[in-house]
């Protein structure tokens, strides 16, 4: 048993907010002490703030459109070299680190689980093969679904909500999912028969399906299968001015039911004044105080160069005109989803990026509830994850934000209210943002807490008054229990672990799945399906499947 | 003797993973859904069980501390072929970062052309299954552009069934350059040729006719007139016209069936007709490439290290893109390693000891050190990336083998040039270390 003594301990998932306490660990747990357990180490913390170790629910960590970016952004690699080091492998790159430091970058903030929030199901395999490359933190992926032509002919056929239900499970086993993400319900699929844009409620030009419909049975299907995750929604019309009304709509269509609405930062566009761009935020803030069915994320932007990485070949397509470079990749993929990656530079000088900052702060601030909200940057759509720490600075520094506000394009300051905004985060309230709420909402029962019989992945900071140098660089990161870096640096490579859910369905559906793929796939259905034994085999040494609530 | 069913064959980028194969004492044959490079690829005999040292059969271990000794005392490795499958791959580059060693895939020239694009412009691409179920029209450029994919126009084009063209739904076609004659007695309806002449001895004609195409696309049926003929004329307006009226075109190519002094600027060219295409109708690229493990090495490069798969050097202790795309042996390296399952090939010519990892002894006659490996798919399992660079396939073993893995032998290699000493089973001898 080892002692961590003396720290004040940040909690919120069990009530505790800067006590000072001992915490013990023990075989990768924290345990409460015993008698008959010896302390074989006792490691003072005292003066220090201790968190759960971080949890990031959004980020692009694996499957090959991150690849695409990566070689899109060949300056951002031959900059950015990392060699090799006593317990770390080399790699490159700021914007889009390749992997091994990508898992490094992660742990040096205090980072312990990360999940891929974008996995295609034909692309899973690889996804899970580079994941298992990204080393020191725990991973996971939400897959995606809602775009696929099997789907989609189920819906047009309109079968039972039961076999949708069976697919949804089947699909998620398949592809070793935790979760299922929605990415422009059905605008994918439009793109591949010529249309160029899909509302909430225009038919898709085949099926005659809309994107209402799409998400109801999908929440339905996550709810009726136990999924703790909600369904992980990227709405229609990203980045399209007005459409804040789009996702009014989209909380509207949720009708109470469980929603998680990603990266809202750039689903939150109004088209008023002069530049007929303008915030919506406090609009959509509002809806989710009154909606307590809906959780956020909020894919900050913060300025500079950087690539963006979506399944949205749709939206991604009519973004191409503000790539920077300009060069983009768009892929149609498997009659299954699509993907889109377009470079871009937000810069605090151009009028419409530096909003964008102001709009993701505002929600931030006038969301009202934190377990409602988690903090992301989209990495590396809104800005590399590396910039956390700096962004939990502006959550908690009113005047450093109030500072940065008078640097950026004037007529975006003078477009927002944010100066208005007198609330500061509390540490307490960013370990809830970073650690506690997005576990309880992927169901990751023992991450995010620090009570007896929780995974010992804990953080420890050393209090600043700068809050973006204190979230750079923990004093201490344990991973299971073991000491993994010292100082922001990491010290050793812990044994991680492969996060999923694994819902019941009927095998009837194989029946069905097995004529499409003999008919209209290019490979057999039993090599779609990725095997634990096969993901095992990839480097993780255990696969951690978390129950789903019984119905 | 038996059959085996569902064998995911490896020979080529599609992974086709329909393959039957009957197997008798070791060797295998395909019996259906067969092709030349898969008769040809199973039909190799296992690895043996022995390795080489300086030409004379020694057992495994003593190699790996062979090879591990060179290694240790290299300065700059060349690691090359790389012929092999993800977790081989995975372990070359563990090995590279190791010893700081040059990494040159076998087919990067070719692949060079489609990532000098890729990088430079950007395009829009596509995957096998929507060819197979959206492609109403495809126009392939280039010579004999499916000659190294040999099932593509079976899998892809002539499948029975579409989810969107209707049962044996007919697609146009048209070919921008020499199909080869296995291609043409494939087509079905017979494609439009726009050719003038085999393009090794005009081997501007494609790039010429892209251009022409282009021109026609946006109007302008002036350009290039006086060049052509009155039926090369038609050709190309029929070619025109196809494109125009297609739900969903896709153009095919091959950076290894490309005139090699233009391949850089038809790829660029098709990148831009695809934005062109793209302003008001849907079309689509796709790149037959990838082979021989090109596509699993492309992947892992990218993510494990950020970068293209061409000339990665990690004599920095990092990974950096070396300065030159020619396949160097020799220039500033002082050891080869040469890595190639899936071919029976030889390393290139070197001045420095060479250490080869190989299922056909043959390959590792000259090397200082021949190492017997399977080759994934046959004699061990798997995982490769196919030519669309999304899907990828798991290999089973399809015999009884027992040929090592790639990255068994290099992680073994890499424990020797950590704890060098006694091999096991060398107990007597002195090892010079």
């Amino acid at each position: 048993m080892i002692r961590l003594k003396g720290g004040r301990i940040y909690d919120p998932a069990n009530g505790i907010n800067g006590k000072v306490m001992d915490l013990f660990m023990a075989d990768g747990k924290l345990v409460k002490p015993r008698k008959n357990r010896k302390v074989r180490e006792v490691i003072d913390l005292s003066g220090k703030a201790v968190m759960a170790g971080g949890i990031d629910p959004h980020t692009h960590i694996g499957g090959g459109k991150n690849n695409i970016g990566r070689l899109l952004l060949a300056e951002d690699h031959h900059n950015h070299p990392v060699e090799k080091g006593k317990h770390t492998r080399s790699g490159t790159g700021a914007a889009t680190p390749s992997s091994f430091i990508t898992g490094y970058r992660y742990a040096e903030m205090g980072y312990t689980v990360c999940f891929e929030p974008a996995m295609l199901p034909v692309n899973a395999r690889q996804a899970h093969l580079e994941m298992a490359d990204v080393p020191m933190v725990d991973t996971g992926a939400y897959v995606m679904l809602g775009n696929d032509d099997f789907f989609l002919r189920l819906l047009q056929g309109k079968k039972d909500q039961q076999l949708i239900n069976d697919y949804t499970a089947w699909i998620m086993r398949a592809s070793k999912a935790l979760g299922v993400k929605v990415v422009n319900p059905g605008g994918i699929n439009a793109f591949k028969f010529n249309q160029r844009k899909l509302d909430l409620d225009e038919e898709n030009r085949h099926y005659g399906v809309t994107p209402r419909q799409i998400l109801s049975v999908l929440i339905d299907a996550l709810e009726a299968l136990g999924v703790p995750h909600p369904l992980h929604v990227h709405g229609c019309n990203l980045g399209v001015p007005g459409n804040w009304q789009t996702t009014m709509d989209t909380i509207d269509a949720a009708a109470g039911r469980p929603l998680h609405l990603t990266h809202v930062q750039f689903h939150s566009y109004g088209n008023e004044g002069d530049r007929k761009f303008s915030s919506a935020a406090a609009q959509i803030a509002e809806a989710v105080n009154a909606n307590k069915n809906v959780s956020i994320d909020v894919g900050q932007l913060m300025f500079g160069q950087t690539v963006t990485t979506s399944g949205d070949s749709l939206g991604q397509f009519q973004g191409r005109v503000h790539a920077h470079p300009d060069k983009w990749v768009c892929m149609d993929i498997e009659c299954n989803e699509g993907c889109g990656v377009v470079p871009f530079r937000y810069r605090d000088q151009n009028f419409v990026n530096a909003l964008q900052w102001c709009i993701g702060l505002e929600m931030f601030l006038l969301v009202d509830n934190p377990w409602q909200v988690f903090l992301t940057t989209d990495h590396p759509n809104g800005a590399p994850f590396t910039s956390y720490p700096r962004l939990i600075k502006l959550l908690m520094d009113r005047s450093f934000r109030n500072d940065m506000l008078k640097t950026i394009h004037p007529a975006a300051a003078a477009a927002t209210n944010l100066a208005a905004i007198d609330r500061e985060y509390s540490l307490s309230e960013i370990a809830i943002l970073t650690r506690a709420a997005p576990a309880r909402s992927l169901g990751l029962k023992d991450f995010g807490q620090l009570g007896a019989g929780a995974t010992a992945d804990i953080a420890v900071y050393k209090p600043q008054s700068d809050k973006e140098k204190m979230f750079s660089k923990p004093a201490f990161v344990f991973k299971r229990g073991q000491l993994v870096v010292r100082n922001g640096k990491v010290c050793a490579t812990p044994e991680t672990t492969t996060h999923l859910v694994e819902p019941d369905y009927d095998r009837g559906i194989e029946r069905m799945l097995q004529r499409h793929f003999d008919r209209y796939m290019t490979m057999s259905m039993g090599n779609f399906k990725i095997s634990r034994d096969e993901l095992e085999g990839y480097n993780r040494n255990a696969l951690l499947a978390h129950p789903c609530k019984r119905p | 003797m038996a059959t085996i069913r569902d064998i995911t064959c490896p020979f080529c980028s599609l992974l086709c993973d329909d393959l039957s194969i009957k197997a008798a004492r070791g060797a295998l044959r395909p019996l259906s859904n067969n092709c030349r490079l898969a008769a040809q690829g199973f039909a190799a005999p296992p690895p043996p069980r022995e390795a080489n040292i300086k030409g004379a059969p020694a057992p495994v271990e003593q190699a790996v501390s062979a090879a591990a000794q060179i290694l240790r005392r290299s300065k700059k490795p060349l690691i090359a072929g790389l012929g092999t499958d993800i977790h081989g791959i995975r372990a070359a580059l563990r090995l590279a970062e190791t010893t700081g060693a040059l990494l040159q895939h076998k087919q990067q020239r070719p692949a060079s052309h489609n990532l000098k694009v890729m990088q430079a412009r950007g395009w829009i691409m596509t995957t096998l299954t929507e060819v197979k179920n959206r492609a109403d029209v495809v126009v392939f450029v280039g010579d004999g552009v499916t000659r190294k994919h040999p099932r593509f126009i079976e899998r892809c084009l002539n499948a029975p069934n579409s989810m969107f063209l209707g049962k044996n739904g007919t697609r146009k076609l048209a070919y921008l350059g020499r199909p080869a004659r296995e291609e043409m007695w494939q087509f079905s309806p017979a494609p439009v040729v726009v050719s003038r002449r085999d393009s090794r001895r005009n081997p501007a004609g494609i790039a010429d006719n892209l251009a022409l195409l282009r021109a026609r696309l946006r109007g302008d049926r002036q350009l290039g007139r006086e060049r052509l003929s009155a039926a090369a004329e038609r050709k190309l307006d029929l070619a025109a016209s196809m494109l125009k009226e297609a739900n969903y075109a896709v153009l095919v190519w091959s950076p290894s069936a490309l005139p090699e002094q233009h391949a850089d600027l038809i790829i660029e060219s098709l990148s831009d007709l695809l934005r062109e295409l793209n302003q008001t109708r849907r079309a689509a690229g796709l790149a037959l490439s990838g082979n021989e493990g090109g596509g699993a090495f492309q992947s892992v490069a990218a993510w494990q290290t950020g970068l293209p798969p061409l000339n990665i050097d990690f004599a920095g202790g990092y990974p950096a893109t070396g300065a030159t795309v020619a396949d160097r042996a020799s220039v500033d390296t002082d050891s080869l390693v040469w890595i190639s399952t899936f071919a029976a090939d030889k390393p290139p010519a070197s001045d420095s000891p060479v250490i080869v990892l190989s299922p056909h002894p043959a390959a590792g006659a000259n090397a200082e050190v021949y190492l017997p490996v399977g080759t994934p798919g046959l004699d061990h399992g798997g995982v490769l990336t196919r030519t669309d660079s999304v899907v990828s396939l798991p290999l089973k073993p399809a015999r009884p083998s027992s040929g090592d893995s790639v990255a068994s032998v290099i992680d073994r290699i890499l424990t020797r040039m950590s704890k060098p000493g006694r091999p096991p089973g060398s107990a007597n001898r002195r090892q010079n270390s």
